[in-house]
């Protein structure tokens, strides 16, 4: 039998941990995969923008290469800093066993909300794991309260700013475009317009919100001007392409302008999204890789190359295998979401993001996109949405944090029971 | 964002709309067989299509229930929710003031004179007109919800007025038939009332299908 750490046997302990560990990140992966790929994809199939078999292919290969090429080569140990590592545990094989106890109980309440077809944030879950941990570990003292409160308003801010601005892009289109006589020439004039404010949110969140963006260490005037001066020039070009390409008028020509639009913000959305995201699987993984090397508790780790390239494998082999079940199920319900709501959805819910992680709020883009549906709505752009399942939705988001909480002290338990 | 997320989507209350406004226009040449029947004074026939539209009737109130019954208090519509209420209500009674006539009509048998035989045809085309120039309007609308285009909004708007240009013409030829009715000498002066009160019957028709048409127009106002 293997011993712990002081009696110098515990070599065989922490293989088996680390094992464990990657085993239960594989498994994250393919949920985050799973779950989330549906942010930026979905909406594109069900307003028949690509077909489902494009959505997946590219939405598995955008967040491999997100996750592999974009994802941050170092993460925090502890996620979001929500933890006072001191208050918690010295001992490398304890924190090991706790981040392994965090990965495993975020995974199966991801898991579980996957299966029973409710939106939660992959984020969220693993940040109230990581507290569970902190809890039964380190006691009340060991939490970063001031965090956990920065959270429970992302909840109300993220969808509300959303909200608002999918309500102002969508009442613009209408009045501006939609309800005009030509309304495809006036898309067509207006398509600078839209196109820019597009790439400027896409350069402008790959600058400031994707690790590779921040390597490039630009000042945040500096990327806004960056991304200005791209929207300036790619929005004219975009216009000629447009005005070059479609043979469509009408309200069939104001679609496909806005069904080109939208594929690109979907690509965009999964390509972030395994640059992001790819961290909640792996970031753990690579604590306790760390402190199986080092054996010494840090507060960021480095992540090396192949385990983000694991991690994106993963997330891509959940993209394919019940992502793809649940775009399916998507794309033949949402039948009243057209390119132009589509894309109002979109904008607000990819600007909320990046306008409030630019405020160091932990948000996620599952709530900012039920905010931008709602604002859609109270323009008047949808047939009819109902507020019961956005309570429903809401209440999921809420205990999220608590039902990753509890089975990881639990799980942390056992754990202990069986290895320490 | 799992199906949950779009299980935000509720089924547009159009969908029952236009299924609503196709038995309204099923019940149109129904209608007018069993008018037909019953100035041929074969009741056997009358019965049949009588029969018809009552089935059709109930078949309108379940798409009807139905449609209420997926308007729940916390739902977010393009329109105000009480306006499609009222919208809906007056289309389903055009369907059972439909019935009701056919229903008036088969209480008695009454032999309507000759000379006012062309003016009642007359009148059941009118409503036939009517009843099936609901379903365009109501397609039109679905459009204009999904595209808030200018063109389709003209549309609905167009649907609009030929209700209306129907609703007038019938009338005229409601207050035609009642004077006439009223006027003619009848052995039987029930023969009178029976045929007054039906052209009053059919003249709830249209009546219905103008009020529905101008809250339609108020669902669709800027």
């Amino acid at each position: 039998m293997c011993g712990s750490f002081e009696d110098g046997g515990g070599r065989c302990v922490t293989e088996i941990i680390l094992v464990l560990g990657m085993l239960a990140g594989m498994y994250m992966a393919w949920n985050i995969g799973a779950n989330d790929v549906a942010n930026g994809m979905a909406s594109a199939v069900g307003a028949k923008a690509i077909t489902l078999r494009q959505a997946v292919f590219i939405g598995g290969i955008l967040d491999f290469i997100g996750a592999t090429f974009i994802g941050s080569h170092v993460t925090t140990t502890i996620r979001e800093n929500i933890l006072v590592a001191q208050n918690v545990t010295h001992d490398p094989q304890v924190m090991m066993l706790g981040l392994l106890a965090a990965l495993l109980a975020a995974a199966f309440w991801v898991f579980f909300s996957t299966w029973s077809q409710f939106p939660v944030s992959t984020t969220h879950s693993i940040v109230g794991a990581i507290v569970g941990f902190g809890l039964v570990s380190g006691g009340v003292k060991a939490i970063q309260w001031a965090k956990i409160s920065t959270i429970v308003l992302s909840w109300i801010i993220s969808p509300f700013f959303a909200g608002f601005l999918a309500l102002l892009v969508f009442q613009f289109i209408r009045r501006a475009i939609l309800e005009r006589r030509n309304a495809f020439v006036r898309a067509l004039r207006l398509s600078p317009l839209f196109a820019g404010a597009t790439i400027f949110i896409t350069v402008l969140s790959f600058l400031m919100k994707t690790p590779l963006g921040a390597s490039l260490h630009l000042s945040d005037t500096a990327a806004v001007g960056a991304a200005l001066g791209c929207s300036l020039i790619l929005g004219f070009i975009a216009q000629e392409w447009l005005g070059r390409t479609i043979r469509k008028i009408d309200e069939e020509g104001v679609e496909e302008i806005f069904r080109r639009f939208q594929v690109f913000t979907s690509c965009y959305v999964a390509l972030a999204h395994g640059a992001n995201d790819v961290a909640n699987a792996i970031g753990p993984v690579a604590g306790i890789y760390a402190m199986y090397t080092t054996q010494t508790v840090a507060s960021t780790t480095p992540v090396p190359s192949w385990l983000l390239a694991g991690g994106g494998l993963f997330i891509a082999l959940g993209v394919f295998t019940w992502g793809y079940k649940v775009i399916e199920t998507l794309g033949c319900r949402i039948t009243t979401l057209t390119n132009t709501r589509a894309f109002a959805v979109d904008f607000g819910t990819a600007t909320s993001v990046l306008v409030a992680s630019k405020m160091g709020l932990p948000v996620s883009t599952t709530h900012a996109a039920v905010g931008a549906v709602i604002g859609v709505g109270l323009a008047g752009g949808f047939a009819a949405v109902d507020f019961k399942v956005v309570f429903k939705i809401v209440l999921y988001w809420v205990i999220t944090l608590p039902l990753a909480a509890l089975p990881t002290m639990a799980i942390f338990k056992i754990l202990m029971w069986l290895f320490h | 964002m799992r199906s949950a997320f779009f299980s935000i989507f509720r089924k547009s209350p159009f969908e029952g709309l236009l299924r609503h406004a196709e038995i309204i226009r099923e019940a149109a040449p129904l209608f007018r067989m069993a008018f037909i029947a019953y100035l041929d004074e074969s009741r056997s026939d009358f019965e049949k299509y009588h029969n018809k539209v009552t089935m059709l009737e109930s078949e309108g109130d379940s798409v009807k229930r139905n449609i209420r019954g997926h308007l729940p208090r916390g739902i977010l519509l393009p329109m105000d929710k009480f306006q499609l209420l009222w919208y809906l209500r007056e289309q389903d009674k055009i369907l059972d003031s439909t019935q009701d006539s056919l229903h008036w009509l088969s209480y008695r048998n009454t032999a309507i004179p000759d000379e006012y035989v062309d003016d009642l045809l007359l009148m059941v085309d009118k409503i036939t007109s009517v009843l099936k120039s609901i379903h365009p309007l109501v397609a039109a609308a679905e459009s204009y919800f999904q595209s808030f285009s200018e063109n389709h909004r003209a549309m609905v708007k167009s649907a609009i007025k030929q209700i209306r240009e129907y609703e007038f013409e019938s009338d005229q030829v409601e207050r035609k038939l009642i004077a006439d009715f009223l006027n003619f000498p009848f052995e039987n002066p029930t023969s009178a009332f029976h045929l007054v009160r039906l052209v009053e019957y059919m003249g709830d028709i249209s009546n219905h299908a103008q009020n529905a048409g101008d809250m339609m127009r108020a669902m669709i106002a800027r």
